[in-house]
């Protein structure tokens, strides 16, 4: 709520704040084969549950509080293309909002060898936009 | 090991379809190392990137291109605690920070 309340007082009247979030419940490990693309599981994002409900919160209170009018949003998927299983374990450990367990990663590693290709994540994104009032 | 982010380019089309940066003033909260800063400064009039990591901060400061230099700073700080100038901005951009 506080960052809102300080960008709002450095916003321009009329000025624009742009919100870009990870979306639930919607990122996959996949792995690049040829033309296909294989989704090997799903990402367990649950971790970051608690920190999403409370953006949300906070930019329904500004909206709430005419701070701020919401005007358009879209999604879009953001992908992380890794050169090796070793780049995507070392990136997926430093998430502090997404599970990596073991069973994750056994079953990942499962599938490359059955499948052999590029190892990606594919996150599905939001952006809103919003107005300051 | 490495690491391509988003070589497709959606989250750039995503920002551009949504705010036209063109010849404003971008304040953008948690800046990291400038990946996001890259894609739109080069149309912004300006352009202050905040990140509370230090590491972070450099990195951005030693991947500023030199066309950039006029235009682009980077604050260690927080948007609560960086002191910002009143009504100074005409875009903020919050990308994975809030």
């Amino acid at each position: 709520m506080r960052a809102l309340r300080s960008i709002h007082a450095a916003l321009r009247p009329g000025g624009v704040l742009l919100d870009i979030q990870p979306a639930r419940h919607d990122s996959w490990v996949e792995i690049q084969h040829g033309d296909r693309t294989l989704r090997v599981a799903e990402l367990d994002e649950s971790p970051g549950y608690d920190a999403e409900r409370a953006a949300q919160t906070a930019l329904q209170t500004v909206v709430d509080d005419k701070l701020f009018a919401p005007e358009a949003d879209l999604f879009f998927t953001y992908r992380y293309h890794f050169d090796s299983f070793d780049a995507w374990v070392e990136q997926m450990n430093g998430w502090e909002r997404i599970v990596m367990s073991p069973e994750l990663r056994e079953r990942v590693r499962e599938a490359l060898a059955a499948t052999p290709g590029k190892l990606s994540v594919a996150r599905n994104m939001h952006a809103a936009r919003f107005r300051r009032l | 090991m490495a690491v391509l982010r988003d070589p497709e380019g959606n989250e750039t089309r995503a920002l551009h379809q949504l705010v036209s940066f063109t010849s404003k003033d971008v304040l953008e909260i948690g800046c990291g190392d400038g990946r996001l800063t890259w894609r739109y400064a080069d149309v912004a009039r300006s352009a202050l990137g905040l990140d509370p990591s230090a590491s972070a901060v450099e990195s951005a400061w030693a991947a500023l291109p030199a066309r950039l230099r006029p235009t682009v700073r980077f604050q260690v700080a927080d948007v609560i605690t960086a002191e910002l100038p009143a009504e100074a901005f005409d875009v903020a951009l919050l990308a994975w920070s809030l």
